[in-house]
């Protein structure tokens, strides 16, 4: 992303505006990475502090949207690896065979049953999973913002709904669901 | 190109984008024009997705987070209209305050709000020691106190009928917490309290701010120079029954 960056550069966006148009979907894209409110407010906030610090920078405005969605992956993955608590884990390496799509059969869905769904797919699917979904992102935007192949993103979207297919069909299945509690 | 192949690539196309010039996209559309049964599979599959994205995107965002950027964006505001000269003395505020914002940052991400907020929750989710047996505010303040650890803290109102089990007296980063535990009809209620200096971003009101943490719901506030963290075994709805 930084050779997208030069001294002299067009007027970047207004701020105001760009925080209006983005930051909800970047704060939903943060809070499924993870799963907390305080931190995903907190990667918000930072990635447009960054981009009140080096966004004038940007060589193409119309780049705006990808590069705070960029940033703020980027920012979850810096704060990842400085955390031994959530190792990062390369999957391609034993993703290479087809999925067997399953049939997927929900009625009727919720936000709280889609992000405990969400929740419970491995990391590397769930970014790209997210983008797809939150902001009808393509398989190259995708694999601009995460820094991968398009092949890869093709191949973990594929992965990452059948497993999200099957634990909603599943939910769907059952009558009730418990959520996790305190114990007394 | 088989059906399942065909199924695959449709998982992540994009209806109305670019992705329909692609030839391998283009390929499996066409099949799923020509093969019933993957026709009533692909159209299965936008149905959920359609729902999938609709509940994601209703996913709530916390009320303040847009003044909160906006807020923190003033600091580091540049006028580059300015002359060289106070460019760049503006320049050399800007890395001062961008390095005090960035520790700031960095403390704030170890030490601040959300992780002390993630950790207490953490305690209670799991097994963890009563230290003290108490069944009032003032039998737990009187353990508390033995400990050595603050009693000074605020009982809200809304919780001055609840039945006391007693408490913990824990630390967090060298800072002193004290712990309440309590029930009511059979559910579990907590509150922690530590001094704002703990934190290097401490709720900035008394006006509890309800957050889900860990899938937990969760209140904090700040009264007397003190942050104070409720949770109980409930929803948001049952939580704010005993918010002050």
């Amino acid at each position: 992303m930084d050779e997208e960056m030069e001294n002299s550069a067009l007027p970047a966006p207004d701020f105001e505006v760009l925080v209006e148009q983005h930051y909800r979907r970047l704060y939903q894209f943060a809070y499924n990475l993870t799963h907390d409110e305080a931190e995903a407010g907190d990667l918000t906030q930072q990635t447009f502090l960054k981009w009140a610090n080096k966004g004038h920078q940007l060589r193409d405005p119309s780049k705006a949207k990808t590069w705070l969605f960029t940033t703020l992956h980027r920012e979850f993955l810096q704060a990842r690896r400085r955390s031994a608590r959530f190792p990062h884990h390369e999957l391609d390496a034993v993703a290479s065979e087809l999925p067997t799509v399953p049939p997927v059969s929900v009625e009727r869905l919720d936000s709280a049953t889609v992000l405990e769904a969400l929740a419970q797919i491995n990391e590397v699917f769930r970014a790209p999973l997210t983008l797809f979904y939150l902001d009808d992102y393509t398989y190259k935007e995708i694999a601009e913002i995460l820094d991968i192949p398009v092949g890869t993103v093709q191949s973990r979207i594929a992965r990452g709904k059948c497993h999200l297919y099957e634990i909603l069909t599943e939910r769907s299945s059952r009558p009730i669901d418990k959520p996790r509690e305190p114990h007394g | 190109m088989d059906r399942e192949q065909a199924k695959e690539i449709l998982l992540g196309y994009q209806p109305g984008s670019d992705d329909a010039v692609d030839p391998q996209i283009a390929e499996a559309l066409r099949l799923a024009e020509s093969d019933p049964e993957l026709a009533v599979w692909f159209e299965q599959q936008q149905r959920a997705d359609a729902m999938i994205r609709t509940g994601l995107r209703d996913m709530p965002v916390p009320s303040d987070l847009k003044e909160r950027i906006l807020g923190e964006r003033q600091i580091v505001r540049v006028d580059f209209g300015w002359r060289r000269l106070v460019l760049a003395a503006a320049a050399v505020v800007i890395v001062v305050l961008g390095l005090a914002r960035y520790r700031t940052f960095r403390q704030t991400s170890r030490y601040g709000l959300g992780t002390y907020q993630m950790t207490m929750v953490r305690y209670v989710t799991g097994p963890y020691p009563m230290v003290a047996q108490a069944r009032s505010f003032d039998e737990l303040r009187q353990v508390l106190a033995q400990k050595g650890w603050p009693t000074d803290f605020i009982v809200p109102d809304t919780l001055r009928n609840v039945t006391v089990v007693g408490g913990g007296a824990l630390e967090w980063h060298g800072h002193k917490v004290d712990l309440a535990c309590m029930r009511e009809s059979g559910r579990g209620l907590w509150l922690f309290v530590v001094d704002n200096a703990a934190l290097p971003n401490p709720p900035a009101t008394t006006t509890p701010r309800v957050q889900m943490v860990d899938a937990v719901t969760t209140a904090v506030w700040s009264q007397d120079g003190k942050t104070y963290l409720f949770t109980a075994q409930g929803d948001e709805a049952y939580l704010r029954k005993y918010l002050p």
